[in-house]
């Protein structure tokens, strides 16, 4: 009896986790969880809030609306593969350069800021460009992870709103050259 | 003890991944639909972001010619008629969504009738691509009938919320990002699905 009792308690087991890299749900879960599980992808995407922020108007809202749509043209290349060279150190360079100018308090014109960012958000789509296939829901994928990418920048603006106080504009600063540091991680193979 | 065995037996776990839809009957079937094409849902997003954005009283018209849309184009989809096959409708129906998104992004005012317009064109897209092949006579109808109030009901959530955001300016700029977003994600899928296979 002890027996039958304890065959049909381990037919309890949840099966449907077997799905959950399925489907809509799924799709969507692993699009969001893409740009969080690789660190250069994270801090790069920290990075740009973080620069949006302490450039001020019209840069803080200007660059999370600009770099998913062109992260977008990128994942276009990646899709239809269009052959990129070096994206993974394109991503750790973006890191670098982007940490630097919040390290170094660059402050360029606003229409070369956009270029600097435009120009990297090219490697950071092309890299998930080429997982969307592969993507049980591709739509749910893209949405999943141009969502996550948004946050992330949200994140890096929120924590770079410190700079409009002394001591915050120190650790936003420092926050830069930590990213940079983790750019030079990957570009090195550190990391 | 021999009962209780049994009755743990019963549970059905695995059946979780299908009872939604399997148990629900053909009306609420109907209203699932929006909620599990992705596709619809961005462009009734997005439409709803740039209705709420452009001022929902000034716009109510839109609103109207949106739902009057989806109704002609469920009533025509239950009807048989068809615009082309399936996957030129997603394209379709992706490829306003991103437009509209695009617009959303832009946040230039636009004229009533224009946005008259693409509420009814949208409207009418999302009507005629609401059709469930496995459904037939009386269920098919109740299913399109369910999916047209429930991509009504789907608007007005963020129309509202877009309405409510035009307050302050980081509040527009959110808007402005969620279209960024729309668009991206659309933009990305239609390139999958223009792209020439591997």
């Amino acid at each position: 009896m002890k027996i039958l009792l304890i065959s049909s308690l381990l037919l309890l087991s949840n099966l449907a986790h077997a799905h959950a890299e399925g489907g809509l749900a799924g799709g969507f879960g692993s699009g969001l969880l893409h740009p969080v599980l690789g660190l250069d992808h994270v801090v790069a995407m920290l990075a740009v809030g973080l620069w949006g922020a302490f450039l001020g108007n019209p840069a803080i809202w200007l660059l999370p609306v600009v770099f998913p749509l062109v992260m977008t043209f990128g994942g276009v290349l990646g899709i239809l593969g269009f052959p990129i060279p070096a994206v993974e150190a394109g991503i750790a360079l973006s890191a670098i350069v982007l940490g630097l100018m919040v390290a170094l308090a660059v402050r360029p014109a606003m229409p070369v800021a956009a270029i600097i960012v435009a120009m990297f958000a090219i490697f950071h789509g092309y890299a998930h460009g080429t997982e969307l296939p592969a993507s049980a829901s591709p739509l749910a994928f893209s949405l999943g992870f141009v969502i996550s990418t948004g946050l992330l920048h949200l994140v890096g603006i929120a924590f770079g709103l410190l700079a409009r106080w002394p001591v915050g504009r120190g650790l936003v600063r420092a926050g830069g050259g930590v990213i940079a540091l983790v750019g030079v991680g990957y570009l090195s193979g550190l990391l | 003890m021999w009962r209780l065995a049994v009755l743990l037996l019963a549970l059905p776990a695995t059946a979780w991944a299908h009872s939604p839809i399997e148990g629900l009957g053909d009306f609420f079937n109907g209203m699932l639909h929006p909620v599990f094409v992705p596709a619809h849902l961005l462009l009734v997003f997005a439409l709803g972001l740039l209705i709420g954005q452009q001022g929902v009283f000034a716009n109510l018209t839109a609103i109207w010619s949106y739902l009057l849309g989806v109704l002609i184009g469920a009533a025509l989809a239950g009807a048989g008629f068809t615009l082309t096959d399936a996957s030129i409708q997603e394209l379709a129906v992706l490829l306003v969504a991103m437009g509209v998104a695009l617009l959303v992004v832009l946040a230039a005012p636009l004229s009533r009738p224009a946005l008259v317009l693409l509420g009814l064109a949208a409207g009418l897209l999302l009507g005629l691509d609401s059709v469930q092949a496995e459904l037939e006579g009386t269920a098919r109808h109740v299913a399109l009938f369910g999916s047209a109030v429930a991509l009504y009901l789907l608007l007005l959530y963020p129309m509202a919320t877009a309405e409510r955001f035009s307050v302050h300016p980081w509040l527009r700029v959110g808007v402005r990002i969620i279209g960024s977003w729309i668009a991206a994600s659309a933009l990305l899928v239609l390139a999958l699905l223009l792209a020439p296979a591997a």
